[in-house]
């Protein structure tokens, strides 16, 4: 399983959340609004290259809009092995947070 | 004013880069213009052609100071060989003074050239050999305690 980091994870949570219609400006904007901090853009373009690097997320250029001067969104949905990695990263903290069994 | 958008063109990656200037057009029209430059230069900073100019820049100026840089601080070590105690004053990397089994030793038996210092024997030893790092290390070769001939 690829290892992620909590602002990987976050970004994660982010994209699945919007459901494939996550892309730069809207997948921060969730992300301040969730964590109340402001979050650096670039940050997240780092991150979502890393992640579709680690095959965790994938991504579709949609179709350009005049909003956006005529460009087009690259769009980000959540792979199976993203899935899974955040599905992980759940046992993990459930695990880590649970109480040690008694000892006899 | 330089435009925004033609900077962040010319330092985010061909491939990403009409998404990323699509999103800061989108952005431009929303923010106020400090948040849109703050945005600017957070997708600039972020930029693998700019991150890789800052690492290596950053690399070359540790590299620099790693180079150049020299311990000037002024202490005091006592230290132990085969023949005894010996104690040697420091300023930065340089050996100022010694003494020999709690004997001051004269400046003409102290002789230091790039990275090496030899204090010459008294009566009964041999001369200590001390190795010196620029990193303000030292290594030393034990004074050997001279005997006495036997007839």
């Amino acid at each position: 399983m690829a290892r992620i980091g909590a602002f990987e994870e976050l970004v994660l949570l982010a994209v699945l959340g919007l459901d494939g219609s996550g892309y730069g400006v809207s997948i921060r904007d969730e992300l301040e609004a969730e964590t109340g901090e402001a979050i650096s853009l670039g940050a997240v373009y780092a991150t979502l290259d890393r992640l579709e690097r680690k095959g965790l997320v994938r991504s579709t250029v949609g179709p350009a809009t005049p909003e956006r001067g005529g460009r087009r969104k690259r769009v980000f949905r959540v792979s199976a092995t993203g899935t899974a990695a955040l599905r992980a990263m759940q046992r993990i903290r459930s695990q880590l947070g649970a109480p040690a069994p008694a000892r006899t | 004013m330089p435009d925004a958008l033609s900077l962040v063109a010319w330092v985010v990656d061909r491939d990403r880069r009409e998404e990323i200037l699509g999103d800061l057009c989108e952005l431009r029209a929303r923010e106020s213009v400090a948040a849109f430059w703050g945005d600017v230069v957070g997708v600039c900073l972020h930029a693998p052609r700019v991150r890789c100019a800052v690492g290596t820049a950053a690399a070359l100026l540790l590299l620099w100071i790693a180079a150049t840089a020299r311990d000037t601080s002024h202490r005091i070590v006592t230290a132990r060989d085969a023949a005894g105690a010996f104690v040697l004053e420091f300023d930065g990397l340089r050996v100022v003074g010694a003494t020999l089994d709690g004997a001051p030793v004269a400046a003409d038996r102290l002789v230091q050239e790039s990275g090496r210092l030899v204090i010459r024997g008294g009566a009964g030893t041999g001369d200590l050999n001390i190795r010196l790092r620029p990193d303000g290390s030292f290594y030393w070769r034990g004074r050997v305690p001279l005997t006495p001939s036997t007839p």
